[in-house]
């Protein structure tokens, strides 16, 4: 990750009002280097990538499960916002993603892999030019994953249930007792 | 309490209130905005896995309930969404560094409001 880094996502769990102050405005910061990079290379992107920018909001999505065969990498999303679809993602990859298992410090991974942030580079030019999106996890990963191609695949589950159904109506907030 | 001590300066901002919440379908993010509630209700709220969300125009105040209210349910983390990552219309939010209970307490920002449930 270049721009949201690990330490800067530490920062925003220093829970002291000015520590919050300057971690969201170094996050702004970031949020608009990024933004300007991405104007860049817009362009440059697969159609499929483009549409995985904005069309799918994958902050806070379960990872329900990660898969790396021969030349293809799988990654199985439960989605955040409602109705909670499933989303795979399947990579055509380059070469080999990089994980790094202790991204995170310690204290601030989750035993559950949710979606944090993620970052989308073009790489190389001409008959070497690839992609490579770099994904921040809850549980402290940080996934690279250099590829050429993405396929996206949004399905409406039958299980793992839409949370929506469960709990999600305004009308169902719970008795204080 | 003398009148004096109630009294509110112009130029200070309403008081922070607690809403329930739910999440817009789709890319956009949108967090909806539903009836007021007190802390007691929202913390009851967030156990129970549902949204709430802290408006107000003093982003400070907000971010102080939204985290005395997940505060009060678990070891929480904080994430602060970035339009690429969440959609245009997301709110920053407190939420369990270990669900259950699943949820967010999100919190209004200068520039970034609730939408009230249609």
């Amino acid at each position: 990750m270049k721009y949201f880094t690990p330490s800067l996502y530490a920062r925003l769990q220093d829970h002291a009002p000015d520590a919050m102050d300057a971690a969201d405005a170094a996050w702004e910061d970031a949020a608009e280097r990024y933004d300007n990079y991405l104007q860049t290379v817009l362009p440059d992107l697969p159609p499929s990538a483009r549409q995985l920018l904005e069309d799918y909001y994958l902050h806070d999505a379960e990872v329900l499960s990660a898969v790396c065969q021969n030349d293809t990498f799988v990654i199985v999303l439960q989605l955040d916002a409602p109705p909670n679809d499933l989303l795979y993602i399947t990579y055509t990859l380059t070469a080999e993603p990089l994980i790094d298992r202790s991204a995170l410090p310690a204290e601030y991974c989750s035993p559950r892999m949710t979606w944090q942030y993620e970052e989308l580079e073009v790489c190389g030019s001409g008959d070497v030019r690839h992609y490579r999106h770099s994904i921040l996890f809850s549980n402290g990963w940080e996934i690279q994953v250099p590829f050429r191609d993405v396929r996206l695949a949004a399905v409406r589950p039958i299980y793992p249930y839409p949370r929506t159904a469960v709990c999600s109506s305004m009308t169902n907030t719970p008795q204080v007792t | 309490m003398t009148d004096a001590e109630v009294s509110v300066s112009p130029t200070s901002a309403p008081p922070a209130t607690i809403h329930e919440a739910e999440r817009g379908a789709g890319p956009s993010g949108a967090v909806l905005r539903g009836s007021e509630i007190d802390l007691a209700l929202a913390i009851a709220r967030r156990r129970g896995g549902l949204d709430v969300v802290v408006c107000g125009l003093d982003l400070k105040a907000n971010r102080a309930l939204a985290a005395s209210i997940e505060s009060a349910v678990g070891p929480y983390q904080r994430g602060v969404p970035h339009t690429r990552h969440a959609g245009p219309l997301a709110l920053p939010h407190f939420q369990q560094m270990t669900p259950p209970p699943s949820g967010h307490t999100f919190y209004e920002t200068e520039n970034r409001k609730a939408r009230k449930k249609p």
